[in-house]
């Protein structure tokens, strides 16, 4: 009664299953990978805020060595004790006297909730009015561990 | 000679019913049947509604990177600014935690406070500063939308 084109056309009016799945698969691809793309650009914008802080008590222990070479060259210059002997120490405010003052206390230390661990290290060097501040900083940023240093020499001005 | 109207006799019944079934045929193939009109409208409203969400979800996202960097810059900002008014500086007033006077330095007087913060394009500021043996200890907590930066850290003065 019909046509073989006419047939032919009745064939081709729905979607097989293999073209539903297809569809199904192209558009579930690019459903994961937008959900991917943003998943991994939050991810790196944390890591961002996760290093600047890092940074930001990285020098401040460089910082600390720097107060501590003015006000208690005791601690850095004079006798050996924890914290001038190459140990891992880490800054700690004392609040009891006015104006507070630093103190280096041995160990490291670890900042908010463990995600950050930092110390300080203060060794000689030939130069006995001389000592080298090595800072440390660990994190991790949501992919991997990162470490970071910074070092800088002290100098002894003298009481 | 043949007689037309005996031979084709369109009126007859039996041409008008298949003229009427072909003509309902083709009628039925150029439209939907309610079942595949529901389907596809179905289909089409849930597909409208996962591009909706995953968009509104990508510009919330993407409004969030923006104050994160905007946290981020501000942080960097500010800390540059007062690191330099600090070692330029030679005498420091913290009586006001939440603001530090810097005297002696370029310029010879002056302060910062949360006001660096709202002033450059950050929603709430609040800063803390705490004057050490020969250094400043500084705290600040910054809003940007709906991320937070919270940071501590400590700014030496200049050996002298």
């Amino acid at each position: 009664m019909f046509s073989p084109r006419f047939k032919k056309s009745i064939n081709n009016k729905g979607f097989s299953i293999i073209e539903a799945l297809v569809g199904i698969t192209l558009a579930a691809l690019l459903l994961v990978a937008f959900t991917s793309l943003i998943t991994q650009t939050i991810k790196i914008n944390q890591a961002n805020m996760s290093k600047l802080k890092a940074m930001m008590y990285l020098q401040e222990l460089i910082e600390v060595a720097k107060d501590l070479e003015q006000s208690a060259t005791t601690t850095i210059f004079g006798p050996p004790n924890d914290c001038n002997t190459s140990n891992a120490c880490h800054p700690e405010a004392d609040n009891s006297v006015s104006p507070p003052e630093w103190n280096l206390v041995l160990d490291e230390q670890k900042l908010e909730n463990d995600t950050f661990t930092r110390s300080i290290t203060i060794s000689a060097t030939v130069d006995a009015n001389v000592k080298m501040a090595t800072a440390t900083i660990s994190w991790h940023d949501g992919f991997k561990y990162n470490t970071s240093t910074l070092e800088t020499y002290l100098y002894y001005y003298g009481q | 000679m043949t007689d037309l109207n005996t031979t084709l006799q369109p009126w007859k019944p039996i041409y008008i019913i298949m003229a009427s079934k072909i003509l309902l045929k083709k009628k039925n193939e150029h439209g939907f049947t309610l079942m595949e009109t529901v389907v596809a409208l179905g289909i089409g409203l849930l597909a409208t509604t996962m591009v909706f969400y995953i968009f509104t979800l990508g510009l919330k996202n993407i409004q969030e990177i923006k104050y994160t960097q905007a946290l981020n810059s501000s942080a960097i900002f500010f800390l540059d600014r007062v690191t330099y008014l600090i070692k330029q500086g030679e005498n420091f007033d913290t009586s006001d935690s939440n603001r530090l006077i810097i005297d002696g330095g370029t310029p010879n007087e002056t302060s910062i406070d949360n006001l660096f913060f709202t002033a450059n394009n950050i929603d709430t500021a609040t800063t803390t500063f705490t004057g050490m043996a020969k250094s400043i200890r500084i705290n600040f907590i910054i809003q940007k939308g709906s991320k937070i930066l919270s940071a501590t850290t400590t700014i030496a003065q200049r050996s002298i």
